[in-house]
C-alpha cells in the first residue's frame, strides 16, 4: 500500500472527507559570483500535506516525516474542529485539463550542462563589459505532484521548471550600477544568453548619468516595475472580496480600468510554471477572464471562496508551500499584450522616462495602491531616444489610478516577473529626485 | 524548560561514519534540522487558517579542490551517499579558489532558556486568545475588515564537519501580529499595524488587549490622514525603523561575501575610512540576548561574537564566513547562517544596531522648524550604495513638536551621503525581531535589529507631487 493510500484509508475512518496532496522535487542549481563559478547544489525535497474536512471545518497538517501515517492522519483530525469553516466540498473526481508542462529535453539537464551554459553566458557579458563584475545561477527543477481524495479520485503529474538569473555590477566610488535579468519557465531554451544580451545592452543604455528634476513625466515601466501591481492583484481575489477589503468587492460589470486594459489569470499557458493540469485541491486548470477592455469580470477563486461567492471555482487553489494549506491565488496573471515594440514606444515618447528596477515594492500600502518606491534603475528619454540614466530617483502614484487614468501605451514583448506583463507606458508619473 | 534535542539515534556514530566519506574533501559540513510550525489566520468575522506542520532533513556541503558541492534531502538515511553526492557537486565545477581560516573544533550543546514554550499551549486557547484580539479590531469603530495572525517556529539543529565539530542548537520564535483596515476618502483600505514576538516567552502575546483597540484606532488615523509631499527634510527616525534603517543601508554592505573578490568595493570599503560623525557607531552580533539573529555558533561552526561594524565615526570591521575571512586575511565572525537546511550558509546579519549616542529626543526635535517623523518600519531594500525603507507610520515635526499625521513616508537614498548627513543620536535604544531579512533567495532570516532615535538632514522623501 502506498502512503497516500494509507493516509487516506485511516483517514476515511475519521473524517467526512479527505485529500492528501504529495510533492516531490529534485532540483539541480549552480551559481557564479563575482565572475566564477562557486557552487553546485543538488536537492531533494518531498513531503505530503493531509486536509480532512470533519463538520465542515478543516483540519491541516503537513510533514515531510513520512514514515508514521498514523500520526498525520491523527494530528489533521485533531485540529478538524478547531479549523477554519470550508464552504465547498472536495472534489469527488478529478478532471485535468490538456497541458503538458513537462519538457523532457529540460528534465535532462544535468550539473555539466548548467556550468557550460552559465560559464557562456558569464563569458559572453564579461567580453563585452570587463569593467563590470557578474553573478548568477541557474537551476533546473523536477517537480511531481499527486493529489488523491478519500472518494478514490487520483491526479498525478510531473512538471518541469527552469529559472535563473544573470546580474551585473559596475562600481565606482559615488556610483554603484547593479541590474539583473532572470526568467521562470517550464523550458529552458536560450534564455541565459538572452540575459546577457539584455544587460550588455542596458550596460551601454546606463553609460551616461543625467540629471532629472523632480517633476511629472510619461514614463514606461518595464515589466520588473510592474511588480507594484500587487494590489491589483489583491483586488482581483476573491478572499479579498470577502473580507470586504477589496476595492472592487461590488464592481463587476463596472469599468474599472482604462478600455485597453485586459487581465487574465491564464492557467493554461504551457511555457509558465504556474500552470498545472489541475490545481492543488483538484479543480481543473482554465483561463480565467478578470478584467476585459476595462470591466471588471469576476475574481480568482477557490473551492472555499467559489461557493461562498455562489461562482465555479476556477482552479486557483494553490499552495504557497507544502505546509500552507490551498487559498485562492495566481497561475500566471497576464496583462494582454498591445501592438507596438518597447523601440517604437520609446521613439514615440518625446520625453519621458523608461523605469527599469525598483526597490521597495514591498513597503508601499498593500491594499490601497498608493506606492512611493526608489527607482534603481531609470533611464532618461529625449526626442524618443534613451540618451542616459538618473540616479536616486522615486517613482510615486497609486496603481489603481494608474490603470484607470494614465494609460498611454501597451507594449507588445511580454516577460514574466511575478505577473506576465508588457511594458505599459503611464501619462503624468510622479518622480521625487 | 529544555527538551531533547536528538534528532535521531545513534546520531554522533551515524554522522561520524558520513564524514569518512569525506576523505578527499578539505572540508565536510552536515546539518540536520528538524522544524515545526503553527500558523493562525484570522480575517474580519474568521477564522481563515490554521495550518500545523514538520520540516525535516539534513544538508552536506563540501569543499573539494576549492569548489563548493551542496546536497539538501528529507531522508536521513544514507547519509556517507549524500556526502559523496556533494563531492559529486563540486568536481562538476572543476578546480576552484576557495579557502577557508581555519577552525577550532568545538562539542557543545546549546538547549534556549524557554519561560513558557508554545508547544504546550493547547492550540484551542492560542485560538481564543488570537479570536479575541481579532474580534476587539473589527468591533471597533470605523474599522472595515481585519487581519489577526499567530505563529510560531521552533527548530532543532545539529552541525558537524570534518574539522571535528559537533553542535547541538535550538531555537524559536512566538509572533502575533495585529492588522487593521478602515476605508479612506476614496474608499481605499488603509492599514495600521502592531505585533509583540519573543524568542523564548510564549507569554509575549498576553494582554493585547489594548494593543488592538489602539491599532484600530490608529487605522481611522491612518484612513484619514493626507499622503506626504515628496520632498527633501529633515527626518527624524524612531528606534525601531533605526534598527531597520542600519540593517538595509548599512548592514548589507558590511557582509563580505560581495566584498570578498571584487577589489573596486575593497577600495571604497578601506577599513579605516571615515563614514559618519564621531558620535556614530554600528555593531552587529549574534551574542545579543534573546534576539532574531541570536545563536551561540554560526551554521558553519564558529562561535558568534559583537563586531563593531563602524566605532566613532570609522570603518573597523565586516562580517565574515570561514571563506571571505580567509580570502581578505581576517577572522570569522560567526556570521555565516543558512535560513534552513535547503540552503548553504552564507554571509548574513545577526542582531545589527546603531549604538545609542548622547541626545534626548527633545534635544533632536527641537531646532527643526518642519520636517518628518518616521515611526516603525514597513520593509525595506538595498541595492548596496542605494537604499530604500518604508516607515509603517509619519508624523510632521513643526517648530519642534510633532504634529499631525502623514501616510506612505518612504525613504530613499545614498547611504555614505545619509550616514555622513545623521548628525543627532539620542541615548535610548530599543531592540525588535519582528524582522525576517531576505538575501538571494534564503528568506526569511530571523533577524534583530536595534537603535536609538536618529536624525537625518536632508533626507529624501517620496510621496504626492508638491
Amino acid at each position: 500500500m502506498t502512503l497516500i493510500d494509507a493516509i487516506l484509508e485511516k483517514a476515511s475512518k475519521k473524517a467526512d472527507a479527505a485529500e492528501v496532496f504529495r510533492a516531490s522535487t529534485e532540483t539541480t542549481s549552480c551559481e557564479w559570483a563575482a565572475d566564477k563559478l562557486k557552487l553546485a547544489e543538488a536537492k531533494e525535497a518531498s513531503g505530503v500535506a493531509l486536509r480532512v474536512l470533519i463538520g465542515g471545518r478543516i483540519g491541516f497538517f503537513a510533514s515531510n516525516k513520512i514514515d508514521d501515517p498514523d500520526m498525520i492522519v491523527d494530528t489533521a483530525c485533531e485540529l478538524a474542529p478547531l479549523g477554519s469553516e470550508f464552504a465547498g466540498e472536495f472534489r469527488t473526481a478529478y478532471e485535468p485539463a490538456d497541458v503538458d508542462v513537462f519538457h523532457e529535453p529540460t528534465a535532462a539537464v544535468g550539473a555539466e550542462r548548467l556550468v557550460e551554459v552559465g560559464n557562456g553566458m558569464i563569458s559572453k557579458a564579461k567580453r563585452a563589459r570587463s569593467e563590470a563584475m557578474f553573478d548568477g545561477k541557474l537551476d533546473r527543477a523536477i517537480v511531481v505532484s499527486t493529489i488523491a481524495s478519500s472518494t478514490g479520485a487520483r491526479s498525478e503529474f510531473r512538471k518541469t521548471h527552469f529559472s535563473g538569473y544573470l546580474g551585473g555590477s559596475i562600481t565606482r566610488e559615488g556610483d554603484v550600477l547593479m541590474l539583473w535579468e532572470y526568467d521562470d519557465a517550464v523550458r529552458m531554451l536560450d534564455q541565459p544568453d538572452e540575459w546577457a544580451d539584455a544587460a550588455i545592452r542596458k550596460f551601454a543604455d546606463a553609460a551616461n548619468i543625467v540629471s532629472l528634476p523632480a517633476g511629472e513625466y510619461p514614463c514606461i515601466l518595464l515589466p520588473k516595475a510592474m511588480i507594484i501591481l500587487g494590489p491589483v492583484q489583491s483586488a482581483l481575489n476573491a478572499r479579498m472580496v470577502l473580507k470586504d477589503i477589496s476595492p472592487f468587492r461590488d464592481k463587476v460589470g463596472e469599468q474599472v480600468f482604462d478600455r485597453r486594459i485586459n487581465l487574465v489569470d491564464d492557467g493554461l499557458n504551457p511555457e509558465m510554471t504556474g500552470t498545472q493540469p489541475v490545481d492543488d485541491e483538484g479543480v481543473r486548470g482554465q483561463r480565467t477572464l478578470l478584467v476585459e477592455n476595462g470591466v471588471l469580470k469576476g475574481f480568482i477563486n477557490d473551492l472555499h471562496t467559489a461557493k461562498k461567492m455562489g461562482v465555479e471555482p476556477t482552479g486557483n487553489g494553490m499552495r504557497a508551500g507544502l505546509s500552507s494549506a490551498p487559498r485562492a491565488g495566481y497561475t500566471t496573471l497576464t496583462i494582454t499584450p498591445g501592438e507596438k515594440t518597447l523601440d517604437e514606444m520609446i521613439s514615440g515618447m518625446g520625453k519621458g522616462v523608461v523605469i527599469d528596477q525598483i526597490m521597495g515594492a514591498h513597503q508601499a500600502s498593500p491594499f490601497s495602491g498608493d506606492f512611493s518606491v526608489s527607482i534603481s534603475l531609470g533611464f532618461v528619454v529625449e526626442n524618443g531616444k534613451i540618451i542616459g540614466r538618473f540616479k536616486d530617483g522615486m517613482l510615486a502614484g497609486n496603481v489603481f489610478r494608474m490603470l484607470k487614468d494614465q494609460v498611454l501605451e501597451i507594449g507588445r514583448e511580454l516577460k514574466y516577473t511575478g505577473l506576465l506583463t508588457p511594458p505599459v507606458l503611464f501619462d503624468r508619473m510622479t518622480i521625487a529626485t | 524548560m529544555t527538551r531533547d534535542v536528538a534528532l535521531l539515534p545513534d546520531v554522533r556514530e551515524r554522522l561520524d561514519e558520513a564524514l569518512r566519506a569525506g576523505t578527499d574533501a578539505a572540508e565536510v559540513e552536515i546539518r540536520l534540522e528538524e522544524i515545526e510550525t503553527t500558523q493562525i489566520a484570522f480575517q474580519k468575522d474568521s477564522l481563515e487558517s490554521l495550518d500545523k506542520g514538520v520540516s525535516a532533513g539534513g544538508c552536506v556541503r563540501a569543499l573539494v579542490d576549492g569548489s563548493w558541492g551542496f546536497a539538501s534531502f528529507n531522508s536521513l538515511d544514507n547519509l556517507p551517499d549524500r556526502v559523496r553526492q556533494a563531492m559529486t557537486m563540486a568536481r562538476a565545477l572543476g578546480p576552484g579558489t576557495v579557502r577557508l581560516a581555519e577552525q577550532e573544533p568545538r562539542i557543545d550543546r546549546v538547549p534556549i532558556e524557554i519561560r513558557r514554550d508554545p508547544r504546550d499551549i493547547p492550540v484551542s486557547d492560542t485560538l481564543r486568545l488570537v479570536g479575541d484580539y481579532n474580534e476587539i479590531m473589527v468591533k471597533s469603530d470605523g474599522i472595515v475588515s481585519t487581519a489577526t495572525y499567530y505563529w510560531h517556529f521552533h527548530y532543532r539543529r545539529l552541525f558537524a564537519n570534518k574539522t571535528g565539530s559537533f553542535i547541538e542548537q535550538e531555537k524559536m520564535r512566538v509572533t502575533l501580529v495585529l492588522l487593521a483596515m478602515a476605508a479612506d476618502e476614496n474608499g481605499m483600505m488603509q492599514d495600521a499595524r502592531d505585533f509583540a514576538n519573543s524568542l523564548v516567552d510564549y507569554d509575549v502575546i498576553l494582554g493585547k488587549e489594548s494593543l488592538a483597540r489602539e491599532v484600530a484606532m490608529r487605522a481611522v488615523e491612518v484612513a484619514n490622514a493626507p499622503n506626504v509631499k515628496a520632498g527633501t527634510y529633515t527626518v527624524v527616525v524612531d528606534p525601531d525603523l533605526t534598527g531597520t534603517f542600519v540593517h538595509e543601508a548599512f548592514g548589507h554592505l558590511s557582509e563580505a561575501d560581495f566584498v570578498h573578490e571584487n577589489p573596486d568595493w575593497q577600495k571604497i570599503l578601506t577599513m579605516g575610512r571615515k563614514m559618519g560623525r564621531e558620535s556614530l557607531n554600528i555593531t552587529d552580533g549574534g551574542t545579543v540576548p534573546e534576539q532574531g539573529g541570536t545563536m551561540k555558533y554560526d551554521d558553519e561552526g564558529t562561535p558568534t561574537r559583537l563586531t563593531y561594524l563602524v566605532r566613532d565615526g570609522i570603518l573597523t570591521g565586516r562580517l565574515h564566513s570561514r571563506e571571505t575571512a580567509a580570502a581578505l586575511g581576517e577572522s570569522p565572525t560567526g556570521n555565516a547562517r543558512a535560513v534552513n537546511y535547503r540552503y548553504p550558509p552564507i554571509v548574513r546579519m545577526t542582531n545589527t544596531s546603531i549604538e545609542p549616542g548622547p541626545h534626548t529626543l527633545d534635544d533632536i526635535l527641537s531646532d527643526i522648524k518642519f520636517g518628518i517623523y518616521a515611526v516603525r518600519p514597513h520593509g525595506g531594500q538595498t541595492s548596496l550604495e542605494q537604499f530604500t525603507f518604508g516607515a509603517d507610520q509619519g508624523f510632521e515635526i513643526v517648530n519642534g513638536e510633532i504634529g499631525r499625521r502623514v501616510r506612505n513616508v518612504s525613504i530613499s537614498g545614498n547611504l555614505f551621503k545619509t550616514l555622513e548627513n545623521i548628525d543627532m543620536i539620542s541615548n535610548d535604544r530599543n531592540w525588535e525581531s519582528i524582522g525576517g531579512c531576505g538575501k538571494h533567495v534564503q528568506t526569511p532570516l530571523p533577524v534583530g535589529t536595534g537603535g536609538p532615535h536618529i536624525r537625518i538632514q536632508d533626507c529624501v522623501v517620496g510621496g504626492d507631487a508638491s
